[in-house]
């Protein structure tokens, strides 16, 4: 390669790379301020490019300004959104899980409502400046890619400025340190949050308009940024300075990878980039702190246990709850059969990640990847190799085990970390799946996957399916009951309860997370070999980070530490938009309200109403 | 007579502060030795260390024989070094009993599969472990607080609960990091009832405390920390007479 | 000058002071002595509105000040030098002393007040574009203290002030709080090092498990057997 190209890729790496710097900025300050990610910060990208496309087409103003107000709005925003939701979750001093989701349930909302405003469709942004390219330093540059560079780099400055040489910017790096004493000397907490916020949402936003003209303006830019902005924090080490480096750094590097190695790995290489950076440079020591799960009022031999105790009530239990799968199976129409069908297997995978997330405390939002490795284990399996079904399942348990194994040394990050980077590693499976043609058929995915069949019997009816399926999962919650509640389940909790004491009663505590990782994920192997047999074909599409954020979602509405909490959780969050399809459009604004809603007044999701309810009951038996 | 734990020229410096300072003592098995010296002396990153917490800069660590020094908290523990907190540090959402039933990990091996299939030994062992917390439990008088989130007790209990994890274990050693503080003169006088009988059972005790009394009065002998460095070692009787311990203790009193 | 009444403050459901009554005259040293866990620093952080005491009355200057914020607290006039000294470690040693008037209106009596700390501490005028991070334990306790009298407060709240300083600084430190209270600044010196609060002070509190248990001029505080046992070491 000459000289020339590598200066053009580096420019235009750098002109990415600002984009980067101020999403990751926007991160960056949220995390040190509160000690929260937040996932809705791509929505102030997504608002962003969308509020300057209004503007740029209906006043004519030039590109400058509507940067400048764009910036504004959307800090404007920031503002509200603290105000009126993550305020109140913050002062309740919810589980940083909680939080986390929370978060996800306000980009998924504001998502909604842009395509309710702005339609599905990407949006190009109107020529905004002549395409002869201008000479700079010998190189050709457009003039677009001048002007991005320069606003970016000057909000950049001027930030600098503000955090280094005004006093509120000087009070905000104390806060940001140790907030007690800098509450002794006069700094508001609650101001400097909401400050936080304004200024994350105003740089979000502004990079929305610098990134836009590049691409288009659409409903889902943001989550196309998220992962690389918080990729230049952790390159910076969340500084602010360290931040805006380590985006510009991190343009230049993609854009070079996809220069000189393949457009189709950029992602994978940059994704892998940013795991080593995290494995390398955050890997913290044991010790006490916050929980993900504290305040969640969580207890692994559950103060509500209905089946053990009373054997006389266990056998009713059963007996009733047989019953009810019963008249299930014997009433319910074809489509009911289905929705519950695919909510089950969902509850499978659930089931696993609920002794990762709700026991272990160990943040995991790339569970989808190993369901979708269980899913093309098995599908290829049966249809290359030609094992049977029965078998290929447990396979499949046993492939998605292996793959956890595999990742399992991110387990040693923790908290927000560890959520990113089992993130990036989600995506990177997903890429794989794309790219892996030969093995995967890539986006196009696998067709005609064969029915379960039993010695020659053929599986096709969703009563067949629905006994299946039960039956796994019945089986799953067994032995999952008996792993919780043994000296291994007791020393997860320990673990996830404060690492520094489990480790000093002679607990190895990384062990004891990677073995709960590895079931969780076989569970989610097996879950997802029963879906590709039971929908007959599997694309790359069904295995990404929005369906781990999903089974999350689950978790955490079911109830953290809850198996039975698990399975509610699954059938709740899975039936719950079929409820809700009559809202059409606004479907998954309510979803992503019902979310926060959820997080603020609910933390310990719905196992919680149970446990409440038992203990109310108890009382007014005595 | 043996030696259980011995330090010899342990050093650990954070940045630019050098918290230990080539130390070295030795701990004698059966005996009750403390560990005194101002805030900020490095008492609790001497236990930190030794209990595989932080990780000396240099030096050596012997535990029962056993070099010790770059072995990880979990694996001294297994080898039968149990401790306590100066912030107390409970798994605060688990029982009372549920605590002092993952003390018992060091004793008993049931793993996942084991959990998942649960032959028959594993429900023996898994009463054997019920067994040992409660008696733990019971002595140091927590056994009605059993079925208690740890959360919900009192700040002196859960002192009390810290000891009876540690004592969970059946530990050769027990280190305990200011077991008294915040506790008022009656549950005092109880702890030290307490830790006189954990030697009867056989434990050997290092304590670092503020309370002099009740160092003086339990401790065989003492070893005296300044700014990292041991300045005095000996009886308590030796270390009161000792010149430069009341210079250490009154400091700059005769300045002021 | 300060009056505390019957003052409990809980985290959670564990109760760390019970009832807690104290007064500090104006112009006075008070020293509140006792172990580590026996309630000293809450009493501190909830007179300077960290923590909201559950029952129980602080008036300052004759006013309530019980429940008000942090900013409000220092603003009326009672700073502290925290335990640990706390000093930013991110922030220059300028942009520390700074802090210490983030609540003033005056920022040229702020930046005079910035003056006079370098004169009184002129180690820390030599080291005045270093991160704070970077001082010694003694360099910090300075900047401390300089950033807390920045505030220009009437009462000062010191948290264990000699905590891991070498007995040469810590008779340094002893001299500055002579000093600091001979220009007409009113004291709560919280300490562990009991001799050297019971040197400095007029009246002394002996604080325990969240109670007072003594409370005594401080000469005979000193003279006390109890007190020469538990706390002086001898």
């Amino acid at each position: 390669m000459d000289i020339q190209t590598l200066g053009q890729l580096v420019l235009s790496g750098l002109t990415i790379g600002c984009v980067y710097s101020l999403v990751g900025l926007g991160f960056a300050l949220t995390l040190r301020a509160t000690e929260l990610i937040n996932f809705a910060q791509g929505e102030m990208v997504m608002l962003g490019s969308f509020i300057g496309l209004t503007l740029l087409t209906t006043t004519g103003l030039p590109y400058a300004a509507v940067f400048v107000l764009v910036a504004i709005a959307v800090g404007l925003v920031g503002v509200l959104l603290e105000r009126t939701i993550l305020r109140p979750i913050l002062d309740r001093r919810a589980p940083l899980l909680n939080l986390l989701i929370a978060t996800l349930g306000l980009s998924i909302a504001l998502q909604a409502l842009a395509i309710i405003v702005w339609g599905r469709e990407p949006v190009a942004y109107p020529r905004l400046f002549s395409d002869e390219p201008v000479m700079v330093l010998g190189l050709r540059v457009q003039a677009l890619n001048l002007w991005i560079l320069g606003l970016g780099l000057g909000v950049m400055a001027a930030l600098h400025w503000f955090f280094q040489h005004t006093m509120t910017g000087v009070s905000w790096r104390a806060a940001s340190l140790d907030p007690a004493t800098a509450a002794l000397f006069g700094v508001n907490r609650r101001r400097n949050v909401a400050l936080t916020f304004a200024i994350s949402a105003a740089v979000g936003g502004a990079a929305g308009v610098l990134i836009a003209p590049l691409f288009f303006a659409s409903f889902g830019i943001g989550h196309s940024v998220i992962v690389k902005a918080f990729a230049a924090g952790a390159i910076g080490g969340f500084g602010i300075v360290g931040t805006m480096l380590g985006g510009l750094a991190l343009g230049v590097i993609e854009t070079l990878a996809a220069g000189i190695v393949s457009s189709d790995y950029k992602n994978v290489i940059t994704y892998s980039a940013l795991l080593v950076i995290l494995m390398v440079f955050y890997r913290p020591t044991a010790r006490a702190g916050r929980s993900i799960t504290e305040g969640a009022k969580v207890v692994a031999s559950d103060v509500v246990d209905l089946m053990s105790g009373d054997r006389r009530r266990a056998a009713l239990l059963v007996a009733g709850g047989a019953a009810l799968w019963l008249a299930f199976l014997l009433l319910a129409d074809t489509y009911a059969l289905r929705i519950t069908n695919m909510a089950l297997i969902a509850a499978i995978a659930v089931l696993g990640l609920q002794l990762v997330v709700g026991y272990t405390g160990q943040f995991s939002f790339g569970h989808a990847a190993f369901y979708g490795v269980g899913a093309y284990a098995s599908t290829l399996l049966t249809m290359k190799l030609g094992v049977p079904f029965v078998l290929a399942v447990p396979l499949a348990g046993a492939t998605a085990a292996l793959a956890g194994l595999l990742v399992a040394p991110v387990l040693r990050l923790s908290g927000h970390f560890l959520a990113i980077a089992t993130l990036a590693m989600g995506e990177i499976v997903q890429l794989l799946m794309l790219n892996w043609k030969w093995l995967t058929n890539g986006a196009y995915g696998i067709y005609g996957i064969p029915l379960p069949s039993f010695a020659g019997w053929e599986l096709e009816s969703e009563e067949g399916f629905f006994v299946l399926i039960s039956g796994v999962l019945a089986l799953v919650y067994l032995l999952l009951r008996r792993l919780t509640r043994s000296r291994f389940g007791r020393s997860l909790v320990a673990v996830r309860e404060n690492e520094l004491a489990a480790m000093s009663s002679g607990i190895r505590a990384d062990r004891q997370k990677i073995t709960a990782f590895v079931v969780g994920s076989a569970c989610a192997g097996v879950a997802g070999a029963l879906y590709a047999h039971y929908i007959a074909y599997i694309s790359p599409e069904s295995f990404s980070f929005l369906a781990s954020v999903q089974m999350v979602t689950m978790v955490v509405i079911g109830g953290l530490g809850s198996l039975p909490g698990g399975i509610v959780g699954a059938l709740a969050v899975a039936l719950l938009p079929e409820m809700l399809r009559a809202l059409a459009d606004y479907r998954l604004v309510v979803y992503g309200g019902l979310l926060i809603l959820f997080m603020m007044f609910l933390p310990g999701g719905l196992a919680d109403i149970g446990r409440r309810a038992w203990r109310l009951a108890a009382r007014v038996r005595a | 007579m043996t030696m259980l734990l011995e330090l010899e020229g342990v050093t650990k410096r954070f940045g630019g502060l050098t918290a230990l300072d080539g130390v070295a003592l030795d701990v004698r098995a059966g005996e009750v030795r403390g560990l005194i010296g101002p805030n900020g002396s490095g008492k609790s990153t001497l236990f930190h260390v030794a209990s595989g917490v932080h990780r000396a800069d240099g030096g050596r660590i012997v535990f029962a024989g056993e070099p010790i020094l770059g072995r990880s908290s979990d694996a001294i523990a297994r080898l039968g070094l149990a401790r306590t907190f100066q912030d107390i540090q409970l798994f605060y959402d688990m029982t009372v009993l549920e605590n002092a039933m993952v003390g018992c990990h060091r004793l008993s091996r049931a793993g996942a599969l084991a959990a998942m299939l649960r032959p028959p030994w594993v429900a023996a062992e898994e009463r054997m472990i019920r067994e040992r917390a409660r008696e733990a439990l019971a002595f140091v008088g927590l056994v009605d607080l059993a079925a208690e989130r740890a959360r919900s007790i009192p700040y002196g209990h859960q002192r009390l609960l810290e000891i009876a994890r540690a004592l969970a274990a059946e530990p050769r050693l027990m280190l305990l990091d200011e077991p008294a503080a915040g506790m008022n003169p009656t549950e005092t006088r109880a702890l030290m009832h307490h830790i006189a009988r954990l030697v009867d059972r056989g434990v050997t005790v290092f304590l670092v405390e503020h309370n002099m009394k009740m160092v003086m009065d339990i401790c065989q002998r003492i070893t005296v920390l300044n700014y990292g460095k041991v300045i005095a070692s000996g009886t308590p009787a030796e270390v009161q007479a000792d010149a430069g311990v009341v210079e250490a203790y009154l400091g700059g009193v005769a300045a002021g | 000058m300060l009056t505390i009444t019957d003052l409990s403050v809980a985290y959670g459901p564990i109760e760390v002071l019970k009832g807690v009554s104290l007064e500090v005259a104006e112009g006075a040293i008070v020293a509140l002595i006792g172990g580590n866990g026996a309630g000293k620093t809450t009493t501190l952080n909830t007179i300077s509105g960290l923590l909201r005491p559950v029952r129980g009355e602080i008036r300052f200057a004759g006013a309530r000040v019980d429940g008000t914020p942090p900013e409000r607290i220092v603003a009326a006039g009672i700073a502290q030098v925290p335990e640990g000294r706390k000093v930013f470690r991110n922030l220059t040693v300028h942009e520390c002393l700074l802090m210490g008037g983030l609540v003033r209106r005056d920022r040229a009596g702020v930046a005079a007040d910035v003056e006079r700390m370098y004169g009184l501490f002129p180690r820390l005028r030599e080291r005045h574009r270093q991160l704070a991070g970077t001082l010694s334990g003694g360099e910090q306790q300075m900047l401390a203290f300089g950033r807390a009298l920045v505030a220009r407060p009437r009462l000062l709240l010191l948290d264990e002030p000699s905590m891991g300083l070498a007995p040469k600084i810590v008779a340094d430190i002893a001299r500055l709080i002579a000093d600091i209270r001979r220009d007409g600044m009113t004291i709560l010196l919280v300490e562990q090092n009991a001799a050297m609060a019971l040197a400095l002070a007029d009246r002394g509190y002996v604080l325990e498990a969240g109670r007072i248990v003594l409370e005594a001029d401080a000469k005979s505080l000193l003279e006390d057997e109890r007190v020469k046992r538990a706390y002086l070491g001898l």
